[in-house]
C-alpha cells in the first residue's frame, strides 16, 4: 500500500463525518432522527439496503465458502435468501405501512400488548448488537495496517458510532449510499483484474476437484436446507423493518427489493468467484500456503489491484462494514429507548427526550458489541445463535399478526415470543452439552441412534424446533388467554 | 473464454453500472428528501395515498 491508498481511506473517513454532521443540523424531530422522517425513495432504499446487508460477513464469510466448496456458495447459501425478499417486497412491506409502526416491537405491542413487544425488543436488542461488525473491523485494520484487532475496531468502528450520533437513520442512510457505491464498483474492479492474473475460471476448473462446480458441492444438503431456512429471518429483521417504515410508499420499497436482489446476487456471484479464484492464487504459490480461507479474497485483490485502487478498494472493504455496525446500533439504541424505555418507564416522554436518549442506547449497544466482540472465539457461531433468537422469538407471531384474521389474544403473542426464546436456548444448550464438536463445520453435532440408525442433529437445526413450539405457544394463549382491553381514547403524549 | 468467466463479468457489469445508475437517481432526489426530512414537507401516510392504487 502506498501513501495515495492511505490518503484515500482517510478521505472516506472524513467524508463520513462530514455527512453525520451536515444532517445532524436538520434534525427536528424523533423521527427524523429514528425513521429518517418517512422521506426514503427507492435509490436511497437500495443503497441502504443492499449496503447494511452486505458487510464483512459476506465478503469473508461467502469468499470463505467459494474458496473452500466453489460455487455452493451461491447457488445454495445465497440464492434462496432471494425468495424471502421477494415475498416480502410483493407480501410484507404493504402490510406493515398500514399503520403508523417505527420498530418491529411497535409492530407485536400493536396487536398483542405492551409485554409481547417489549419480549420482541429484548430479542432484538441482543440480535443488533454490532459485534460481528466490530469484529470484522478489528480484522480488517489487522490485516492492512496492522493493528491489533481491537484498536481496528475502536477506530474504524468509531467513525461509524460518531457519525450515527449525529445524524441518525438519514446519516446512516446517507452515507450507505456513499458505502454503496464504493464497495459495488471496487469488487466489480478488482475481480476482472484477478481474473486477468489468475487466468480465470479455465484454471479454476483444471486446478480444484470437480465438486467445485456443483451447485450443492460437497455440503450436507440438509445442512443447505437449514441455512436456506434462516433467510426467513428476513421477514422479521430489524433493520429492514425500520427502513420499510421510513420508506416513502410501500412502492418504494417493492422496487427497491426487486432492484437490490439483482444487486446482490452479482455482488454475491463476484464474491464467490473471488474466493474460488483466490484459491488457485494459493495452491499456484501466487498467495502465500497459509492464507486463511476467509482472507484470501482480500488478500488476492490487494495482491492485484495497483496503488490508488488499493486505497479505494480497502475503503470499499471499509464502507461494507460500517453500513452494517451504524444500522445495527440505531436499531439497538431505539430497542432500549422507544420499546422498553417508552412503554414501561415513561410513555409519556417527550421526542426531545426520547432522541436524547437514544443516543444514549445506541452508546450502549456499541459498547456492549464491542465488549462482546473480542471475547468470543466463535463469532460466526454466535450470530447464527443470535439469528436464530430473534426468528424463534418473533416470527411466529409477526406472521399471525400480519395476515391471522382470527382472534389474537395478548397471551398468544407472548407465550408464543416466549416459547420460541426458551426452546431456542435449550436446544442450543442440550446439543452443545450432549453433541460432539465438528471442527470443519465450526458447530456441535448430537448424534442420537434409533434401532440401528443414526440421526444427526445439528445445532443449527434450532429453527425446526423452535418454530413449532413458538407456533404451539400461539394456539395455547389464544385458547387460554383473555382479550386486550380497549385501547385508551388517547395514546399520542406530549 | 470460459462461460463462468462471462457470467463473471455479466454480474460484474450488473454491479457496477446497477450502482452508478441508482447513485446517479439518488442523487437526484437527495435535495428533496434533505427537504422533506427537515420538516419543510410532510406527506400523508402512504397507504391513503393516491400515489399507492396498488397497495
Amino acid at each position: 500500500m502506498g501513501v495515495f491508498d492511505f490518503v484515500v481511506i482517510a478521505a472516506y473517513l472524513g467524508f463520513m463525518l462530514y455527512i453525520g454532521w451536515y444532517v445532524s443540523r436538520r434534525m427536528k424531530s424523533f423521527d427524523d432522527f429514528f425513521i429518517a422522517g418517512r422521506t426514503m425513495t427507492t435509490p436511497l432504499l437500495i443503497c441502504t439496503l443492499v449496503s447494511t446487508y452486505y458487510g464483512i460477513d459476506v465478503l469473508f464469510g461467502t469468499s470463505e465458502l467459494g474458496f473452500n466448496e466453489g460455487i455452493v456458495a451461491w447457488f445454495g447459501y445465497s440464492r434462496p435468501t432471494y425468495l424471502f425478499f421477494i415475498l416480502a417486497a410483493f407480501f410484507l412491506a404493504n402490510r406493515l405501512r398500514q399503520h403508523q409502526h417505527r420498530s418491529l416491537p411497535d409492530v407485536l405491542a400493536h396487536y398483542y400488548g405492551e409485554k409481547a413487544g417489549v419480549t420482541a425488543a429484548i430479542a432484538s436488542f441482543v440480535y443488533s448488537l454490532p459485534s460481528l461488525g466490530l469484529f470484522g473491523m478489528g480484522k480488517v485494520g489487522q490485516v492492512i495496517f496492522g493493528f491489533d484487532p481491537w484498536i481496528g475496531g475502536l477506530l474504524f468502528g468509531g467513525v461509524a458510532l460518531v457519525y450515527t450520533l449525529w445524524g441518525g437513520l438519514m446519516a446512516d442512510a446517507l452515507t450507505d449510499t456513499v458505502q454503496f457505491v464504493l464497495m459495488c464498483v471496487t469488487l466489480g474492479i478488482a475481480i476482472p483484474i484477478v481474473i486477468s492474473h489468475t487466468g480465470g475460471f479455465g484454471i479454476v476448473a483444471q486446478t480444484l476437484p470437480a465438486t467445485y462446480f456443483k451447485p450443492l458441492g460437497g455440503v450436507p444438503v440438509w445442512l443447505v436446507v437449514v441455512y436456506a431456512a434462516t433467510g426467513l429471518s428476513i421477514l422479521v429483521e430489524p433493520a429492514f423493518y425500520q427502513r420499510i417504515f421510513a420508506a416513502r410508499s410501500s412502492r418504494d420499497v417493492r422496487n427497491a427489493l426487486l432492484i437490490g436482489i439483482l444487486l446482490w446476487s452479482a455482488y454475491d456471484w463476484c464474491v464467490t468467484a473471488g474466493g474460488m479464484l483466490a484459491k488457485v492464487a494459493v495452491q499456484s504459490g501466487v498467495l502465500p500456503a497459509d492464507t486463511h480461507p476467509n482472507e484470501a479474497l482480500l488478500r488476492i485483490v490487494i495482491y492485484a489491484l495497483p496503488a490508488g485502487l488499493t486505497g479505494l478498494f480497502l475503503a470499499g472493504v471499509l464502507a461494507a462494514e460500517m453500513s452494517t455496525i451504524d444500522s445495527y446500533c440505531l436499531v439497538a439504541g431505539g430497542n432500549v429507548v422507544y420499546d422498553i424505555y417508552r412503554p414501561l418507564i415513561n410513555p409519556r416522554a417527550s421526542d426531545e427526550r426520547l432522541g436524547r436518549l437514544t443516543k444514549w442506547g445506541i452508546l450502549l449497544s456499541w459498547a456492549l458489541g464491542f465488549v462482546l466482540a473480542f471475547r468470543f472465539g466463535r463469532l460466526l457461531a454466535l450470530w447464527v445463535f443470535m439469528s436464530s433468537i430473534l426468528t424463534s422469538t418473533v416470527f411466529v407471531p409477526v406472521m399471525a399478526g400480519l395476515y391471522y384474521r382470527g382472534r389474537k389474544r395478548p397471551l398468544a403473542g407472548l407465550l408464543s415470543g416466549a416459547g420460541g426464546l426458551l426452546s431456542v436456548v435449550l436446544f442450543y444448550v442440550l446439543v452443545s452439552l450432549y453433541g460432539v464438536r465438528n471442527e470443519e463445520y465450526d458447530t456441535y453435532i448430537l448424534t442420537l441412534r434409533f434401532g440401528g440408525r443414526a440421526i444427526e442433529i445439528w445445532q443449527e437445526y434450532a429453527l425446526f424446533v423452535s418454530l413449532p413450539v413458538s407456533f404451539l405457544g400461539f394456539i395455547a394463549g389464544n385458547l387460554l388467554g383473555r382479550d386486550a382491553p380497549a385501547p385508551p381514547a388517547e395514546t399520542v403524549t406530549a | 473464454m470460459n462461460r463462468w468467466d462471462l457470467f463473471t463479468y455479466v454480474a460484474v457489469g450488473i454491479l457496477v453500472v446497477g450502482s452508478v445508475v441508482v447513485f446517479g437517481y439518488f442523487l437526484r432526489d437527495a435535495r428533496q428528501i434533505l427537504k422533506e426530512m427537515g420538516g419543510n414537507k410532510k406527506r400523508p401516510d402512504p397507504p391513503s395515498s393516491p400515489r399507492e392504487p396498488g397497495d
